[in-house]
């Protein structure tokens, strides 16, 4: 045991030595640390020199390839060397029949008894990822068998198994209690990443981003994936509280590769790829189906509301059909006739007294919007890096990458070219510096076209104008085509300005430069004293053009049309300097760290924006005509901390660790500005006691670990605690105004989050790894923006209002099933599951919405509750939506329910009742790897299990309302008394009277359980022996899959699943759903 | 020794920095609004706050299609009878008809909406009203800028109590609305009717006093005439006969009535008569929300058609029959209905014309009423003469007292109609509302006098948040308010 805990100290110091390089090169690899060979044990072996006897050999690995570092200890002595750049070693043993000890990082140690003067050949075989690995923490590294806290490694080998292109969406499944909602389909969108549940409800939900150790403010999805040698995510207070006050949602460090020693690298990548939608959306009826159901809902209206007899109502259901989707517009054709209604019918009255489309009724046009908007669009993704070492002592990596993503709508476009360069240079003995710079370019084309359109648009509805008199499309003027129409003047009776086409004719450019340098200095002070200087420098420049042609107007105000451009510069500097101290006596170590960071955001803006283009060719602002308005403004976030952590470890068994972090945040009041965040962590080897050494044949690793500490979330707006008066539409007969937009409020202050983690680590048989964790996330003072009665003229004011407590588990298992020569088989699991409590209320109970959605707290309830009235079917006799109505005893449980007819009945707070949870019991992901031979397979299945969602779009098609689409949900609708179905009698312009209406209730709230293939992945490599005579290393060929299938109920209403997770509502300001792709790619090496 | 000059050079760079003053670098402000300092502490601040509260009450708080004054009278006139929801075109629950619940449902835009933006325009009336005699210098200045803000304040608590109560004379003693008159974030009870009104009377009288002198720049401006004019219409309200006819000559006597020809020409254009108006810019103007757009069939060369709003048959047929205030025409769209040019649009392109709010001839009606409901029948006669000669219209000869106050409402119809008075009239009348199919109408309407459909619940988000609030009687449950 001494022996191993010897290695490790080793491997310890060793590191601490190159702590330069640790942090400046982030992702280092032991392996290529050549440490002085024979540093250890020296001592010992001149004693017993006389008695040795030298042992000579050369250590590879499984693919014949030498390592370089390699520990070789003799067992049970001090006596130790280390291979060198060759994998050669040469140890003088001491022992009778002495037994070496061959570890090394990443590898499965090895125990090899020597004979006299033998050369060895010893191959190690690589271990369990999840153990011994080095990982990076805040501002340093650990060995993840010493770490106290909680953290999910991703490496770039499981990055490169998904195939998309923006880091946040690749995170997906890949570690235990993280949720990574792809709420977007759209081209270059960012995920949405949750850490351990939601710990806030109104400063921003995001972990802080930590690239190469500074805090990165530039967009995800200006990452270019295959610059990124692994991510770690820091999931409690040990493992975050150095980050103090932006730790509060956890922390995601992000490692971009760097230069290694050795031989130039170069690998190359190509792919291509397309999209669809991963969930079909719902399916409209058709023109004629609708103008029926009009008919019908029209004759509902006339004998339910209006007391017309039969004949009455088929005549006023009749004569109103088409003044369900259209505006009276009478137009007079060329044969003299004229007709009132514009609609896609050859007659203003295509339906019969019967309610069926006449024989005679011709459609005008059959358009479907779906069809003429979406298609499979060409995404292509390519790159490009080398990397390699110029002498000993500098090293490179450059890269180059581009990304051209079409999407799915016949607007979209999205384009990003990364190019990275890191230096590393080693000038002295005591002074490195390492220099990163990236810049990333995107352009990012969207017509803003949103889901919404295509769900409430009724097929009746064409994009194009018709041309009445001609019948036919009508010809644009300015560009020959067939002439766009949004609805405005064409006699649609609603939804003006809303197009299938975004973009044809509003054309929204959106173009991000992204520079990112990061400096690092580092000085070897003294032996284990270490100061290291970073200094990072960011900038982000927006430059956001609209364009608006006067075609789109389509007549209404003769040459409107509209230029916007607007401008954004952010900018970010942060400088830190961090000293730290390493020192080993005895069985101990001990690692100080202090350090110091300012850091500042500031933003600068302006923008201005004219309308009047006469002709379709106007594009910029002085081709415009009317007055133009013009806004500019400047922000500013500071922040200034002191930090410190101490680690200390005995016999390297036992780890404890503490920190203490202290931060001023611009963001609140002088008496409100200073935090202190701090967190105690520690852990126990179990595995490296003696009394478990009978098990260590198969127990590889048995570690326990606990953590407690505090984090805060400061990201809550620049001036929170300010008064603020805003010359917004203030001006008033010329002269400037202002009025309040916010009241001063001088006691907000930092959400603070605590947090537990406790968790068992473990390695048996070299095969099965995994991580158990239980967690508790608790947020005090939790920032809500809580509603006032408007009567004080505020709509809602910023409170710390109580805490919430977020509990649960994780779990992370990787099994090794099967790793023969030709085949493999990995299997990756994890779970995580969490429950919500609201701990502290001051108030009796507060209230808010996400959309329809209500939810409400109160102490020992859930902050992921939703209330709604409740839905008590359909009334068989009538074909009425029906709710119940509580009677409610003295504690205000439900003693009663009668059934109502009458919506605005239960329509109060009290009868909106705890409905469940929009939390999931159970989410996570399981993956399969196989390869063989030269065939490698994957997969990944994501899973959430329980949780509901109010799925607002399925409530809006499952009636009929005037000017929206309908739905074949209707099919099953309540047509006479007896019926018995969920779906109520339709109305038409007495919808909203008759309550047949898509009520808000839980009629419409689903469990959003569900399943999805994430990805899956075939690759074939060309044999080795092949290439190695045109020396290329790897040729891979692949295809991936992504969203290939869904399970679950929301996917049979035709909504994303993904889409109501976080914020419990789907409906119109829900993001695009998520795509499916297919890419096809190929990867080369040499 | 390299080394240790590396060492002392760190070290005193980490000093300097752990020791760099961190409040002014903690200290940050936005550049594109104002802090509170700026604005409530200093004339020129103040002044600001002043001008944004006057847009925000023109605007409505952002909506001037609901609870700017033309939006109040919009839902005002389409509540009465002689002014019909196009239902062709919108559909007859839309949000304007009082039979929406919009205009009850507690949850509704409307009483959520005129509920607050009412309040969001007192409190920063309240921010004005309270600083303002803490800043020094000119006392004739804050004096102006405070009798401004009290007119403001005013005029909005009169249509809060209008709106969420029965009128003053029947619901006296009732639950009015909470009467704040500070800017604090505590919540209050409803005040009594009387107090509220009460409140109305004092702020006006205030403002009258502090604007004797003040010479407003342009009839934008809230002076004494405004508060003149808006007083004569509270104690109209509270059938205080004296006091109405007594402000309403002041305003009578000093503003002319226009000409027809001014009449005729759309209300797009200041004239003498108007007592407030306001001048669209290009930065400010309505678009669709002006009171043109929303009666436009094509009629009037206006850029957007709303098509919302349209006469009566009885009232474009019978009513105005004669009066050359009918400003009717068929209605080019719909066959059979009718459509109104009294309010026509500038010009082709933004911002289309001026926008009125308060005329001379209300003021007319006023004092003619008054006087007649006191039995002055000779002036309220006389005064009532005056305006229909002005107009042309047919000179009431009647000389009874009841006959002549009926006379001088079927005035307010035929003077004032599309501008608002409908709902405010039927509440202080407490007259039943009754549309028929055969006046045009598309439906048969009945809703009995002092209906509680006919005022506004208490918004659900007040109800929730303010502990001590009472909500009004929900109109399924208790159909008509019994005195």
């Amino acid at each position: 045991m001494n022996v191993n805990q010897k290695t490790n100290c080793f491997f310890r110091r060793g590191l601490f030595k190159l702590a330069a390089c640790t942090f400046l090169t982030t992702g280092i690899s032991i392996g290529h640390v050549t440490a002085a060979p024979g540093s250890m044990g020296s001592k010992n072996s001149e004693i017993t020199q006389q008695e040795a006897v030298t042992t000579k050999g050369k250590v590879i690995d499984e693919r014949g390839e030498a390592l370089i570092g390699v520990s070789i200890i003799e067992k049970g002595t001090t006596n130790g060397t280390v291979t060198n750049s060759n994998g050669n070693f040469t140890l003088r043993v001491i022992g009778e029949k002495p037994i070496l000890v061959f570890s090394y990082i990443g590898y499965s140690s090895q125990e090899i008894v020597t004979e006299n003067n033998k050369t060895l050949q010893v191959i190690l075989k690589e271990s369990s990822k999840m153990v011994d690995e080095v990982i990076i923490t805040a501002y340093g590294t650990s060995k993840k068998s010493s770490f106290t806290g909680s953290v999910s490694v991703v490496n770039a080998e499981k990055l490169t198994k998904i195939s998309s292109t923006n880091i946040s969406q690749g995170l997906q499944g890949l570690s235990a209690g993280v949720q990574v909602i792809n709420n977007s389909g759209r081209p270059g969108e960012d995920a949405q990443i949750i850490i351990r549940g939601l710990g806030s409800m109104t400063a921003a939900t995001n972990p802080l981003y930590v690239i190469d150790g500074v805090p990165s403010d530039a967009p995800l999805n200006s990452y270019s994936t295959s610059d990124i040698e692994s991510i770690s995510v820091m999931k409690d207070a040990a493992s975050t509280s150095l980050y103090g006050s932006r730790a509060g949602n956890g922390v995601i460090l992000i490692t971009t590769k760097k230069g290694k020693e050795g031989k130039t690298k170069v690998n190359l990548r190509a792919s291509w790829g397309t999209s669809e939608f991963a969930v079909k959306f719902p399916t409209k009826v058709s023109a004629a189906k609708q103008y029926e159901l009009a008919f019908e809902g029209l004759y509902n209206d006339a004998t339910d509301f209006l007391g017309k007899s039969d004949a009455d109502a088929r005549q006023y259901a009749y004569d109103k059909v088409s003044s369900v989707y259209w505006n009276k517009t009478p137009i007079t054709l060329s044969d003299g006739t004229t007709r009132n209604y514009r609609s896609g019918w050859n007659t203003d009255n295509p339906v019969g007294l019967d309610g069926k489309i006449k024989t005679d009724a011709e459609r005008l046009w059959n358009f479907n919007a779906f069809d003429e908007a979406f298609s499979h669009r060409l995404k292509q993704d390519y790159g490009a890096d080398i990397s390699g070492a110029m002498g000993e002592k500098n090293n490179y990596f450059i890269s180059f990458s581009m990304l051209d993503d079409k999407g799915v709508h016949i607007s979209d476009h999205f384009k990003r070219f990364t190019s990275r360069t890191v230096l590393n240079t080693k000038v002295t003995k005591w002074f490195e510096m390492s220099n990163t710079l990236m810049y990333s370019n995107s352009t990012n084309n969207n017509g803003g076209f949103a889901t919404r359109v295509f769900r409430v648009l009724p097929s009746e509805y064409s994009a194009y104008l018709w041309d009445y008199k001609k019948n036919q499309y009508a010809t644009s003027p300015y560009t020959g085509q067939k002439q766009l129409d949004e609805g405005r003047n064409n006699g649609r009776a609603w939804w003006p300005g809303w197009s299938t086409f975004g973009t044809l004719t509003e054309n929204t450019d959106n173009k991000k430069d992204n520079l990112q340098t990061i400096s690092a200095f580092n000085f070897n002070i003294l032996k284990g004293l270490t100061l290291r200087t970073t200094y990072s420098y960011q900038l982000t420049n927006a430059f956001d053009y609209l364009w608006r042609s006067p075609e789109r107007e389509d007549e209404i105000i003769a040459s409107e049309g509209r230029v916007d451009r607007s401008s954004y510069r952010n900018t970010s500097s942060t400088l830190n300097n961090v000293l730290t101290y390493d020192k080993t006596f005895g069985d101990n170590h001990l690692n100080i760290l202090l350090g110091q960071e300012a850091y500042v955001y500031k933003t600068v803006g302006f923008g201005i924006s004219r309308a009047g283009l006469d002709l379709p060719y106007f594009t910029e602002i002085s081709t415009a005509s009317k007055d133009p308005t013009g806004w500019s403004g400047t922000d500013k976030y500071t922040l200034a901390s002191y930090f410190s952590k101490i680690d200390y470890d005995l016999k390297n068994k036992y780890y404890i660790s503490g920190s203490y972090r202290k931060d001023g945040s611009s963001r609140f009041h002088p008496d409100n500005r200073w935090g202190d965040f701090w967190s105690f962590g520690t852990s126990w080897r179990i595995s490296q006691e003696n009394f478990l050494r009978p098990t260590s044949k198969w127990l590889n690793n048995l570690k326990l670990k606990f953590s407690y500490g505090e984090v805060g979330n400061d990201n809550v707006g620049y001036y929170a605690y300010q008064g603020l008066y805003s010359p917004e539409n203030s001006s008033y007969a010329g002269n400037i105004g202002v009025t309040q937009i916010q009241i001063s409020n001088k006691d907000v202050k930092w959400e603070t989050n605590i947090q537990m983690n406790g968790g068992i680590e473990f390695t048996m048989f070299d095969k099965l790894s995994g991580t158990v964790e239980l967690f508790s996330r608790k947020s005090k003072d939790l920032l809500l923006n809580t509603p006032l009665p408007s009567s004080v003229g505020m709509e809602s004011i910023l409170k710390n209002i109580g805490d919430i407590q977020n509990t649960g588990w994780e779990v992370e298992l990787n099994y090794q099933l099967i790793h023969s020569k030709n085949f493999e088989w990995d299997i990756n699991l994890n779970a995580t599951g969490y429950k919500n409590e609201i701990t502290s209320l001051p108030s009796e109970e507060e209230q808010f919405t996400s959309g329809v959605a209500m939810f409400k707290w109160k102490k020992g309830g859930s902050r992921y509750d939703i209330y709604a009235p409740s839905w008590a079917g359909v009334n068989p006799d009538n074909g009425r939506n029906q709710w119940w109505k509580y009677s409610f005893d003295e504690n205000g449980n439900v003693s009663d329910k009668i059934k109502t007819e009458n919506y605005s009945e239960v329509n109060t707070d009290e009868q909106r009742i705890n409905q469940g949870s929009m939390l999931p019991d159970v989410y996570g992901s399981i993956s399969n790897n196989f390869k063989y031979k030269n065939l490698d397979l994957s997969f990944m299945l994501y899973y959430s299990i329980g949780g509901k969602v109010y799925d607002y779009n399925y409530g809006e098609s499952s009636v009929l309302r005037e000017n929206f689409a309908a739905y074949d949900v209707l099919d099953g609708r309540w047509q006479k008394p007896g019926d018995v179905t969920d779906v109520a009698k339709i109305y038409t312009y007495q919808c909203f009277n008759a309550n047949s209406y898509a009520r808000y209730s839980d009629k419409f709230l689903f469990d959003n359980s569900y399943a999805r293939l994430k990805n899956v992945t075939i690759g074939y490599s060309l044999p080795k022996p092949v290439l190695s005579k045109v020396n290329i290393e790897i040729v891979r060929l692949y295809f991936k899959a992504d969203n290939l299938l869904t399970f679950g109920n929301q996917a049979k209403h035709g909504s994303d699943p993904e889409n109501g997770a976080l914020s419990g509502v789907i409906d119109g300001s829900s993001p695009i759903p998520t795509l499916r792709s297919f890419n096809l790619g190929i990867n080369l090496s040499f | 020794m390299k080394i240790k000059k590396t060492i002392s050079t760190a070290l005193i760079l980490v000093g300097v920095l752990l020791t760099t003053g961190c409040e002014d670098f903690l200290t940050t402000n936005p550049s594109s609004t104002l802090s509170e300092n700026q604005i409530v502490n200093d004339m020129t601040g103040i002044k600001m706050l002043l001008q944004g509260t006057y847009r925000q009450i023109r605007d409505g708080a952002g909506s001037p299609n609901f609870y700017s004054p033309e939006g109040i009278n919009a839902i005002s006139t389409t509540t009465g009878g002689d002014i019909m929801i196009n239902d062709e075109q919108v559909g007859d629950f839309w949000y304007f008809s009082v039979f929406s619940s919009q205009r009850y449902d507690p949850t509704a835009t409307i009483p959520t909406g005129m509920w607050a933006s009412m309040y969001k325009i007192i409190s920063n009336a309240n921010n004005i009203i309270v600083n303002i005699d803490n800043i020094p210098g000119d006392a004739s200045e804050r004096n102006e800028v405070k009798g401004q803000a009290l007119i403001i304040r005013a005029r909005c608590y009169f249509n809060l109590i209008r709106f969420y109560q029965h009128t003053y004379i029947i619901a006296k003693n009732k639950p009015g609305v909470p009467i704040l008159l500070e800017p604090v974030l505590k919540s209050k009870a409803r005040n009594t009717v009387e107090e509220v009104y009460s409140q109305i009377v004092n702020d006006l009288m205030n403002a009258e006093t502090l604007l004797v002198d003040y010479q407003r720049p342009d009839k934008q401006y809230y002076n004494k005439d405004v508060a003149q004019f808006i007083l004569a219409n509270v104690y109209l309200t509270m059938n205080n006969w004296s006091e109405a006819q007594s402000y309403a000559n002041k305003i009578r006597t000093k503003y002319p009535l226009m000409s027809m020809d001014e009449y005729k020409a759309g209300f797009s254009t200041t004239n003498n008569e108007w007592v407030l108006g306001y001048i669209q810019t290009s930065q400010d103007y309505w678009w669709y929300d002006s009171p043109a757009c929303w009666y436009d069939f094509g009629q009037n060369h206006s850029p957007w058609q709303a098509e919302l709003f349209i006469p009566t048959k009885h009232f474009a047929e019978d009513i105005m029959k004669g009066d050359p205030r009918n400003l009717t025409i068929p209605n080019p769209i719909y066959e059979g209905k009718y459509a109104a040019t009294k309010f026509l649009e500038l010009k082709a392109e933004g911002p289309f014309g001026d926008l009125y709010d308060l005329r001379g001839a209300e003021m007319y009606l006023v004092e003619a009423e008054a006087a007649a409901r006191q039995g002055d029948v000779e002036t309220a006669k006389m005064v009532l003469n005056l305006l229909q000669t002005q107009r042309g219209a047919s000179i009431t000869i009647a000389t009874g007292k009841e006959e002549l106050t009926d006379a001088i409402l079927l005035e307010r119809r035929k003077e004032m109609w599309g501008e608002g008075l409908d709902y405010f009239d039927i509440m202080r009348l407490q007259k039943p509302i009754v549309k028929t199919i055969s006046d045009g109408h598309y439906q048969e309407v009945n809703i009995p006098a002092n209906s509680n459909i006919l005022i506004m619940m208490i918004p659900e988000k007040e109800m929730i948040n303010n502990k001590e609030m009472v909500q009004n009687p929900n109109p399924s449950v208790t159909p008509v308010y019994i005195p």
